[in-house]
């Protein structure tokens, strides 16, 4: 008895320790698998320059240092594998601390385990949003290891150093300082007697107070609402936010709720599987939550912005047709994928094109900021590339694709100074200095842009003759860009598919004569597609500047007039029928889409 | 005035030397960085006065020493007012950040925050303008929820809303009378269009703008037309003579249909440099008198700046247009207002110069370059001297000295004043949540022109963005 007795009392480290190692274990999977595209998602939003202007802006601001640090770690993201270690590290870090604040507070009880795994399994649930920053779960963290290191005594003197180091609490985690205020007077109103409790309560508030007028008035620069929230989590979605304000909440009550737990203090082999029945709840509850939330779309269109970031356009192309997807950008980037590999006109509608003429140019807003100049870029139009590229600095600060596009058109554009400027602040980074300086050598010898595959050819098609760029209707420049430079097939051939997805027939055939001008010897395929639409509809082939229509495209188009015969004496009007094997015709997307 | 020693070598020593050799500071550097402590740079300075400095640069190595063939820089008697106030910016197009005007000393590194934005709802600041030079006369436009014209008079901010109904934009680019009492003011509606071709990037012009001038004591803005002439211009940077008599501005006829359309057709906007005379006592103008016609000579002029002393007048000239810091041929150029001569400054580079401004005792001009790195404007300081001969321009010095390789953000208009401003970010957002003074119309009779009412309606696309409105 005495033996199975002792057991007990271990137990219940061995199953916190546990069911830590499980999360650790499981969070890491998913980071590194099904949620690896959060990693890549975040580490291209920032970029950590080694240079002093940039570590200023966030040494200007009350939580700046901790949004600084986030950074620091997300730069690691750049590797899945020591990105999920990183992020399931810091994850799981919140429940060990609550852990060391428990045996301060009260003894395990059988519901301390799932109390002190909740912080980090919603921490988990908000991490899976792919805006959730890793600065978010530091403050919370931080919270708690400045609170253990509160409440590891009732001594006066620990009480007044915490009293006397919030200030600089609060520099450091910014509005974080709040929450701790928060849980701090709840600690001190439940655990500290007499009149101790009301003394240093009232103590933290004046001094939350106080910090915050100075800050206002004389120390920082910065509205008030920015002082009062800045960096606490903001993420534009409904879950996050409940459980932003959830685990708020949960961790300012956490004294009272240990306090409250604790009174179930009877611990037996029943209740202690219980406990554990309770952990393994929490658990399957969590993946369910997973399950449920888990946008598969998101997730593709981040692997195929992956793919493109790294110019893999034929894996790219592959990505998206295996895995397409309803979501404008995913459909963006594969139609700029097919142009760089110059098969947009032959192989557009192999892929999901349900987003028509809107997935070729991005609208001019801040969601679509960061995507919009490639495309400007694929098709020759460099100076609006650069633009774009720019602007997306401007409003969101360094980012590797931003400057890597910057650095790209300034080169082609023969601004090596401003080139050389980007290289040296690429340069500073920690991962991407080798990328700055394959970049540099067109610095030292700019006689190798033109020899460059990428940079050469976009030499190659670059407008002669100047223009005014069309901003709003972007479509508008792609005759200019033909007129301006008749090597510029690109240009050509987006504006075909512009009028494709347009279901312009006749506007699309009518520039076929152009294209023995521009060196084809072969109408692309879903060209020949929509040739043969207009000859079905007028009874005469168009003029097709000595080109023809291959036999290949002339006999598809008969089986799928025949099919589409059929279909139509049926009164079906859907093309589920005839999408296996025309799914990857022009013909059905003018009909079914 | 620390500097980068861009050779190569492991090992430099730099020794500058006062010009009668009582004085010597040797700095030693392994990067290449040159920062000469402070308090001895300054007694180096006041050693050399109206004298030489000699630098010498030897590079150790070790198998050799190279010496460099010494430089040396003058050190002129007449000192360069102790701030320079300027508005940092990403030279970009539509979006902005975060927005600041700020102060530095440049007789130390310290630079201190006049206006930020941040407390300002991330509304976009510009145009700012001093009083001849005065600290504490000073005017700013905020654009957006908390816009207005913040204008300082002898301390203290006040929010004006300088917009009437004959004018056809809102007030834009400033030019304070000498007195304090006026602030003349082109309005403007202002457009940016793009380039395709790699050799342009942007051009930034206007759809209509109109001088004004806006009375301080009686808070009401006169429109500035020359009744007797029935051509339509465009009228834009306004500058006062030194003795307020006079007030120069840049106009062209508006001849051109829809430049905005055609780069060759923007080609032919080109302004000339006028002026009107102009009574202070009674805010009354006379007719316009032609300065100088750069339109017959194919050129186009922007930004006139007469000195202090009312002798010479600087402007920039580039091929056409108006807002010429995106012109890569834009030169400052000067104007004996004497003798008439017209001279091409020698302080130009193959870069684009603008946005020049006198010291408050004509000595020195401090102008914006571009020549660091073909885009971003950086601020250089050049001596001038009573005959009009600029000294050999430098930019203006950083505590790193490696800072404009990295920096991405121009020095907006970079403008001398002659001592550290008091009021700063929390009193212009102290001064944002009142409400704005709305100015009258000085004549009643005044409208907007029905040509111009026709211009401002137009949109070239549904989702344009003016700039400076």
């Amino acid at each position: 008895m005495q033996k199975k007795a002792n057991i007990l009392s271990k137990l219940p480290e061995y199953d916190v320790w546990l069911f830590i190692i499980i999360f650790f274990i499981s969070s890491f999977i998913f980071f590194f698998s099904a949620g690896s595209y959060i990693l890549f998602f975040q580490e291209q939003q920032h970029l950590f320059v080694y240079l002093p202007d940039f570590y200023r802006k966030f040494l200007l601001k009350p939580g700046g240092l901790l949004d600084l640090a986030g950074l620091f770690i997300t730069q690691f993201y750049v590797n899945p594998l020591a990105g999920s270690l990183i992020l399931s590290l810091f994850l799981s870090l919140p429940s060990v601390v609550i852990y060391f604040i428990n045996r301060k507070l009260k003894d395990g009880n059988i519901f301390s385990t799932v109390l002190l795994l909740i912080p980090s399994v919603s921490l988990f649930l908000m991490q899976s949003h792919y805006y959730h920053t890793i600065s978010y779960n530091l403050g919370y963290l931080m919270v708690l290891i400045y609170f253990l290191f509160a409440s590891s005594s009732e001594n006066k003197r620990i009480h007044i150093a915490t009293l006397i180091l919030f200030p600089l609490f609060y520099y450091v985690t910014g509005a974080y300082a709040l929450i701790f205020s928060g849980l701090y007077i709840i600690y001190i109103l439940i655990y500290l007697k007499g009149a101790r409790k009301f003394f240093y309560s009232l103590s933290v508030i004046a001094l939350t107070v106080v910090t915050l007028l100075l800050s206002a008035h004389s120390i920082f620069i910065l509205p008030a609402k920015q002082l009062l929230t800045y960096p606490l989590p903001y993420v534009n979605n409904s879950t996050h936010r409940f459980l932003t304000i959830f685990l708020t909440l949960y961790i300012i009550m956490y004294p009272a709720l240990i306090l409250i737990s604790g009174h179930v203090k009877k611990m037996n082999r029943t209740l202690y599987i219980f406990r554990l029945l309770l952990g393994f709840m929490l658990f399957t509850g969590t993946g369910f939550l997973l399950l449920n939330k888990f946008n598969p779309d998101v997730a593709r269109v981040v692997n195929l912005e992956k793919l493109v970031f790294e110019e893999k356009w034929q894996e790219a192309v592959k990505y998206y047709e295996t895995y397409p997807a309803r979501n404008i950008i995913a459909q963006y980037f594969y139609n700029i994928s097919l142009t760089e590999t110059n098969q947009l006109c032959d192989r557009m509608f192999f892929g999901r094109q349900d987003a028509g003429t809107k997935s070729l140019f991005l609208p001019w807003d801040d969601e679509h900021l960061n995507w919009g100049a490639h495309v400007f870029y694929s098709i020759g139009l460099i100076n609006e590339a650069h633009r774009w590229a720019y602007e997306e600095l401007v409003v969101y600060g360094y980012r590797p694709q931003n400057l890597k596009m910057l650095i790209k058109t300034n080169l082609i554009n023969g601004n090596i100074r401003m080139a050389d400027k980007y290289i040296n602040i690429l340069k500073k980074t920690l991962f991407y200095r080798d990328l700055a300086e394959e970049y540099e050598k067109f610095v030292y010898d700019t006689s190798l842009i033109k020899a460059n595959p990428d940079l050469g050819k976009k030499k190659a098609i670059i407008p002669f003759d100047n223009f005014f760029i069309f901003l709003e209707s972007p479509e508008d420049n792609l005759p200019l860009l033909v007129e301006a430079n008749p090597d510029n097939r690109r240009a050509f051939e987006y504006l075909m598919a512009w009028l494709l997805l347009s279901k312009d027939v006749e506007t699309t055939v009518m520039n076929i004569p152009k294209m023995k001008e521009l060196g084809y010897t072969k109408i692309p395929r879903h060209i020949e597609e929509a040739v043969l639409i207009y000859y079905n509809s007028k009874r005469a082939m168009p003029d097709l500047g000595g080109l023809t229509v291959s036999y290949a495209t002339t006999e598809r188009f008969s089986r799928y007039v025949a099919a589409y015969s059929a279909l139509r004496q049926r009164s079906a009007l859907s093309g589920n029928a005839m999408e296996p094997e025309f799914g990857n015709t022009y013909w059905f997307y003018f009909h079914f889409y | 005035m620390n500097f980068t020693i861009k050779e190569q070598g492991n090992h430099f020593i730099v020794v500058a030397e006062s010009g009668k050799g009582d004085y010597e500071i040797r700095v030693k550097s392994r990067n290449g960085q040159v920062r000469f402590p402070m308090k001895r740079w300054k007694r180096m300075l006041r050693k050399s006065t109206g004298d030489k400095i000699f630098i010498k640069i030897i590079s150790q190595e070790k198998e050799k020493n190279i010496e460099y063939e010494p430089f040396h820089m003058f050190v002129a008697t007449e000192p360069v007012d102790p701030y320079l106030a300027y508005r940092l910016i990403y030279p970009g197009y539509y979006c902005w950040s975060t927005l600041r005007i700020v102060q530095r000393c440049v007789e130390d590194f310290s630079e201190k925050s006049i206006i930020e934005n941040q407390v300002l709802d991330m509304n976009c600041i510009n145009c700012h303008s001093f009083c001849n030079n005065r600290s504490d006369r000073f005017m700013v436009h905020v654009r957006g929820s908390k816009g207005g014209t913040y204008i300082v008079y002898d301390g203290k901010i006040e929010r004006k809303d300088l917009k009437t109904d004959p004018m056809p934009g809102s007030a834009t680019y400033p030019a304070w009378h000498p007195s304090g009492r006026y602030i003349a003011f082109s309005s403007n509606q202002v457009r940016q269009t793009f380039y395709a071709h790699y050799s342009k990037s942007i051009e930034v012009f206007d759809l209509v703008s109109d001088i004004i001038i806006y009375d301080m004591g009686k808070n009401s803005i006169a429109m500035v037309h020359d009744a007797e002439d029935t051509t339509k211009y465009l009228e834009t940077f306004p500058c006062w003579s030194n003795d307020g008599r006079y007030l120069y501005f840049c106009r062209t006829p508006q001849n051109i249909e829809e430049p905005w359309r055609d780069p060759e057709k923007m080609k032919l906007l080109k302004y000339s440099l006028v002026r009107i005379s102009f009574n202070p006592e009674t805010g009354s103008h006379g007719r316009v008198e032609m300065v100088y016609d750069a339109a017959s000579e194919g050129k186009s002029v922007s930004y006139p700046r007469v000195s202090p002393d009312g002798n010479f007048l600087v402007f920039t000239l580039a091929d056409f247009g108006t807002f010429l810091n995106w012109h890569r041929e834009a030169d400052l150029y000067m104007i004996d207002l004497q003798s008439g001569k017209l001279k091409k400054l020698d302080i130009n580079s193959e870069e684009t110069e603008s946005w020049h401004e006198w010291s408050s005792n004509g000595r020195w001009l401090i102008f914006s370059s571009k020549r660091l790195d073909g885009r971003s404007t950086r601020p250089f300081i050049s001596y001038f001297d009573s005959g009009g001969n600029t000294g050999k321009p430098f930019v203006l010095p950083q505590k790193n000295p490696e800072k404009y390789f990295y920096m991405l953000e121009s020095f907006n208009l970079p403008q001398p004043v002659n001592a550290k401003l008091k009021v700063g970010p929390r009193d212009f957002m102290a001064s944002s949540k009142n409400e704005s003074v709305k100015a009258l119309a000085a004549n009643k009779a005044d409208s907007l022109p029905e040509w111009d009412k026709k211009r401002t309606a137009i949109k070239r696309n549904p989702g344009e963005k003016p700039i400076h409105e």
